[in-house]
């Protein structure tokens, strides 16, 4: 599909970016018409934006990162620590309508990234399940530190490693929605571009077989660095504006429940594509929903059930399963990407 | 600084080490012959502890007793994993790729994710355990220092069941066939070991030994709620990579090292601030993970891969 001409009707032909760009409206018609609550747009923006920020590793690498919510917590922090500490992005956050937010968060977001460029160098040569177990490592090492660090920073103000934000350090909810749109939609162009670019296609050679992919001229080690840093930044950002909506952070943000939530959705979407992660959070959103609606204490426990059957039966999720056929002649292959 | 803190601090690492240690040899034995991570190690773990309890609360059972029959919850529950989850994945598959790994890291995955919220249904989150039901006397003085007797109980248990862990794989048929299978499963098959009847054997050995760590866990930790998984799997995790993927031994040895570990960073940053000490020991332990997967990536027993 690559490199076929650069026209408008070549791009309405591909229905990813059709579909990307329905749920992208999707969003703001919603929000703009008020159909659906403040909160709803953002928990689907939040669960889209934190498996497409994993999907960049995990589904175009191959690399399964159990730890990943290390880096929301790291962004959260980030975030929450800058805006109380230093006045002048407190008041940034309010200007241009999350356009200062979003500003901040990048600052966040850049934080996690060096973290995870950092990390990323030396654990990304571990590969299979010692690299899962690595980031786990990673995760749990950074939640104690904060335990143990956060309550020196302002021992009168932090109970434990919670930061309540006060009231002239928060912002209003539409404009941290504003704020996640915006990373929601470079996070999305970020993902489609990896997709079609030489980037990704190296990622792809490295998740089928990394030591081919290095005899072939893949420069391995970097093309995962570059992978995990961007992964760790979308990630630190998602979760420097989540805390910013919940008006603060504390050590649950480190949980591997979120962790959790990212690889389910990625799972049951489709590993390896955009649509993937987009159509898996959607998914995932309304499971969630509904099985807490229907059956509140075990839906979690269905969920897993519901997990352990895509694992063994389905292990290339719903797009995954849809490339396989063809409708009308044309190979579905061709057009999910 | 006064010795007997550090006394203290390293014997209760060290009694806690050996809980750790046989914790993590079913998770050891997973990972080794079969490539499995049981994510679901914590899960596994409460399994042990939740039985045991359920035996003494409800039925007023001997608590050695519902250990034991912990034990046998974790062999079937072994064999129920593996035909449910494991055989499907890795079963008929002679070299077991980095993509099958990942399968069944997501297949553990899926089932902690079930099992736990389980535990959370029915047991709820408040902590549980057999109260004040101890052998003999409950606590004994021991330097100027009391220590449960209890968890010299778990100790003992623990220390029995590596020993017949070991001699079973180092001295029977059946146990030489799982380390053949573990160092060469091509080889293994070609001299007659069936792989699936040695990888069934393995997941039940594995998945009931560590049910059965969990009896010592309860005992050690005296209550349990299922936010315990949380501590012990990645903790398990560590003393796996740290001791050698498939070493027995090596996770014994593992266990106490981190547990010494912890107790001694606990009692060195209490100098500085004793307020942070417990969340900076217990991290010491995954910057040991980190270091050991960079610089010695087969652990202290295991084998060069």
């Amino acid at each position: 599909m690559a490199g076929k001409g650069s026209s408008l009707s070549h791009y309405l032909n591909s229905p990813t970016l059709v579909v990307i760009v329905f749920v992208v409206l999707g969003i703001l018609i919603a929000r703009m018409l008020g159909m659906s609550t403040l909160d709803t747009l953002m928990t689907i923006m939040y669960f889209m934006g934190i498996a497409l920020s994993l999907n960049i590793i995990m589904g175009f690498a191959g690399y399964v990162s159990f730890g990943h919510a290390v880096f929301l917590g790291l962004g959260g922090y980030a975030y929450v620590l800058l805006v109380y500490f230093i006045k002048p992005l407190a008041e940034l956050q309010n200007m241009g309508f999350g356009l200062g937010a979003f500003l901040v968060a990048v600052l966040a977001g850049l934080f996690a990234a060096a973290i995870a460029a950092s990390v990323g160098a030396a654990v990304l040569r571990l590969r299979g399940a010692f690299f899962a177990i690595a980031t786990i490592g990673l995760d749990f090492t950074a939640l104690y530190l904060m335990k143990a660090i956060v309550p020196e920073l302002n021992p009168e103000q932090f109970f434990g490693a919670q930061i309540i934000l006060p009231a002239d350090k928060i912002v209003e909810k539409d404009v941290v929605f504003n704020a996640m749109f915006l990373t929601l939609i470079i996070l999305l162009a970020v993902n489609y571009y990896i997709r079609k670019s030489p980037f990704g296609v190296g990622l792809t050679a490295i998740k089928e077989d990394e030591d081919a992919a290095e005899v072939l001229g893949v420069p391995t080690t970097m093309f995962k660095i570059i992978a995990f840093t961007l992964a760790g930044f979308f990630a630190g950002m998602v979760g420097a504006l989540f805390s910013l909506n919940g008006g603060g952070v504390d050590e649950t943000l480190f949980n591997l429940g979120h962790s959790i939530d990212m690889i389910v959705m990625i799972v049951i979407g489709g590993l390896g594509t955009v649509l993937g992660p987009v159509v898996g959070s959607l998914i995932y959103f309304e499971l969630y929903d509904l099985l807490l609606v229907h059956y509140p204490g075990v839906n979690l426990i269905i969920l897993g059930i519901i997990v352990a059957i895509v694992v063994l039966f389905f292990p290339e999720g719903l797009i995954g399963l849809l490339r396989k056929y063809k409708v009308g002649g044309v190979r579905l292959r061709d057009l999910l990407e | 600084m006064d010795v007997s803190i550090l006394a203290i601090n390293l014997v209760n690492g060290f009694l806690w080490g050996i809980i750790l240690g046989f914790a993590a040899v079913g998770l050891t034995l997973l990972w080794g012959v079969m490539k499995v991570v049981n994510l679901a190690q914590g899960e596994a773990i409460l399994m042990g502890s939740y039985v045991a309890i359920i035996l003494f609360t409800q039925y007023g059972l001997n608590p050695l007793i519902g250990g034991l029959v912990a034990l046998l919850v974790g062999l079937a529950a072994g064999f129920l994993i593996y035909w449910a989850l494991l055989h499907k994945l890795v079963g008929k598959v002679e070299k077991i790729t980095l993509k099958i790994e990942m399968s069944t890291l997501l297949a553990m995955f899926a089932l902690s994710i079930a099992l736990l919220n389980f535990y959370y249904y029915v047991f709820g989150s408040e902590p549980r355990g057999f109260g004040l039901w101890s052998m003999g006397l409950p606590f004994i003085r021991v330097l100027g220092t009391t220590i449960r007797t209890n968890i010299l109980l778990a100790d003992a248990l623990a220390l029995i069941s590596v020993a017949i862990v070991y001699l079973f794989l180092d001295r029977t048929i059946l146990g030489k066939s799982i380390r053949a299978v573990m160092q060469d499963a091509q080889a293994a098959s070609l001299v007659g070991i069936n792989p699936v009847r040695i990888k069934l054997l393995t997941t039940v050995l594995g998945i009931g030994l560590t049910v059965f760590s969990g009896f010592m866990v309860l005992l050690f930790e005296a209550s349990v709620t299922p936010e315990i998984a949380y501590k012990y799997a990645p903790l398990g995790f560590v003393v796996v990579v740290l001791g050698g993927l498939g070493s027995v031994v090596g996770s014994l040895v593992a266990g106490i090292i981190i547990g010494i570990i912890y107790g001694l960073s606990k009692v060195v940053v209490s100098i500085f601030n004793p307020r942070i000490s417990d969340p900076i020991a217990l991290s010491t332990a995954f910057i040991v993970l980190i270091l050991i997967l960079l610089f010695k990536p087969e652990g202290i027993f295991g084998r060069k891969r």
